[in-house]
């Protein structure tokens, strides 16, 4: 009777997990089993992955400030970049043409989920119970020119509405 | 009914244990990871539930992958975000992506979470290298030449499947370059797609991709002109390109179609075919070692003129071979 008795609570603690797990079985779980997985384009996927070179001669000592919102204006001290055109990497996207007046200082604006920020700023004044999320995303910040790709620094990007 | 304390939990825990036994691997195996590559097409962020669906033109795995800032690993370069990037890693169990809509927070779609993921450079965005204003020239509006363009210099067109000689000229070549759909950033910095193909001030890639064909229309192009340029470079230097060995035609085919013939270049390393004159006066006087050597002389170095060298001192076409053996979409530049 004690046996069946703990068989039952158990049975409630973990059953939905079974069901769960029985359910899931149902689809696949690796795509690169399923039959529409092409292995010449896998191939070919795999071949043109694009890597940079990485510079010699270039490299981000650091980035100042190392957090902040849409607008923060940040800067990269370093050596070796081109004093006309440098392309960085944002980690949303690429800012092109940046020049550095000295090769040892780059700045740029961040400008990422600048929109969204503002729509749920807005919605966030027009409904109390907004839940919308504070975010802390990464961003990988690099530097390429013509001599290659610089190592990263990461800056961390706060999305929170309610502060900014 | 009375419970002894120590019985019931021995035989809690053993229920525990029998269950886990079926339970595990299944839950296990619904969790399991699941394989990913692709290219980024979209990016959108789920304001509610804090994080991003990703929506990819898969090559292998889901469209739509969930990107959770913290819980994600990012490996190099770590361009998650940006569209055009090429992705390659793991998700597992589905999770929503939650977003602002009006005022109420609504599940709009649900997807495997990424565990972990690496991504490519940024390569393929770069739409404004065009003219001075980013505007793209008329007649390249992303539609590649055809095979039979006339050269711009008015020279004839070589076919580079014509012969077989040309066909191992073309292979080998392809090997040295490599093939990307891709637009990216050579070695000089130039931005460049395909075989090798340097993207010019007012030619532009809209999409910053290219289809195998168009790789292939723009190589035939760009094969013709070095071969022409190669011609050119012996005519100029009193060497009969045609008298030459199979081999060595390729090596001055494939140092014109690397570096083209100006001999002013801005750098002593960027110079042309026609600036290797002591190499030029080898071939002319016969003298293959020298010739061979001066490969290597005006500033033009790396494991691709290493071979060049090798190849115009001893004329060994097996090493051609092997070179394009290594690539088999070398192989395949000439189909049959």
């Amino acid at each position: 009777m004690k046996i069946i008795f703990s068989f039952f609570i158990t049975t409630l603690l973990l059953g939905p997990q079974i069901l769960l797990a029985q359910s899931s079985l149902a689809t696949p779980v690796n795509n690169l089993s399923t039959p529409s997985f092409d292995q010449k384009a896998w191939i070919d996927f795999i071949r043109n992955f694009y890597y940079p070179r990485v510079s010699r001669t270039m490299f981000i000592e650091q980035i100042s400030p190392s957090f902040g919102s849409s607008g923060t204006v940040v800067t990269i001290s370093g050596r070796g970049f081109n004093k006309t055109a440098n392309r960085v990497y944002t980690g949303y996207g690429l800012i092109e043409g940046v020049p550095s007046w000295d090769g040892k200082h780059l700045i740029f604006k961040i400008n990422f989920l600048s929109g969204a920020m503002g729509n749920a700023m807005i919605n966030a004044k027009s409904n109390e119970n907004s839940k919308v999320k504070a975010m802390r995303i990464p961003l990988w910040l690099y530097v390429e020119n013509e001599t290659g790709i610089s190592n990263n620094r990461i800056f961390w990007f706060q999305f929170d509405p309610f502060k900014s | 009914m009375i419970f002894h304390k120590k019985t019931f939990l021995m035989k809690f825990i053993l229920g525990i244990l029998i269950f886990s036994q079926v339970a595990v691997p299944l839950v296990a195996r619904a969790v399991g990871t699941i394989p990913f590559g692709g290219i980024v097409t979209g990016v959108i962020p789920c304001l509610c539930s804090g994080n991003f669906l990703i929506i990819q033109k898969p090559v292998a795995g889901p469209a739509m992958l969930m990107y959770q800032p913290g819980v994600s690993r990012l490996y190099q370069y770590g361009q998650i975000l940006v569209p055009g990037t090429q992705i390659l890693g793991n998700a597992s169990v589905p999770v929503p992506c939650v977003e602002l809509i009006v005022i109420f927070c609504v599940p709009i779609y649900t997807a495997p979470l990424i565990t972990m993921v690496g991504t490519s450079g940024i390569a393929g965005a770069i739409p404004n290298f065009g003219g001075p204003n980013g505007s793209a020239n008329p007649n390249s509006s992303g539609a590649p030449p055809g095979p039979n363009t006339p050269s711009p210099t008015g020279s004839t067109t070589n076919n580079p499947c014509s012969t077989n000689q040309s066909q191992s000229s073309a292979g080998y070549i392809t090997a040295n370059e490599g093939w990307r759909n891709n637009v990216y950033v050579d070695s000089r910095g130039n931005p460049t797609v395909g075989i090798g193909h340097l993207i010019r001030a007012g030619e532009s890639i809209p999409s910053g991709y290219l289809t195998d064909t168009q790789v292939r229309n723009y190589f035939n192009q760009d094969y013709s002109r070095a071969v022409n340029d190669a011609r050119g470079a012996a005519d100029r230097h009193n060497v009969d390109f045609d008298s030459l060995s199979p081999a060595r035609q390729t090596v001055l085919v494939d140092m014109a179609f690397n570096m083209g013939t100006n001999p002013n270049g801005l750098t002593q390393g960027q110079q042309g075919l026609d600036g290797f004159n002591r190499m030029w006066s080898g071939i002319e006087a016969g003298d293959w070692q020298r010739a061979g050597q001066e490969v290597q002389g005006s500033g033009y170095y790396g494991p691709r003129a290493d071979r060049n060298a090798q190849i115009m001192a001893t004329d060994d076409q097996s090493l051609i071979n092997q070179q394009i053996n290594r690539d088999p979409r070398s192989a395949s530049i000439c189909p049959i």
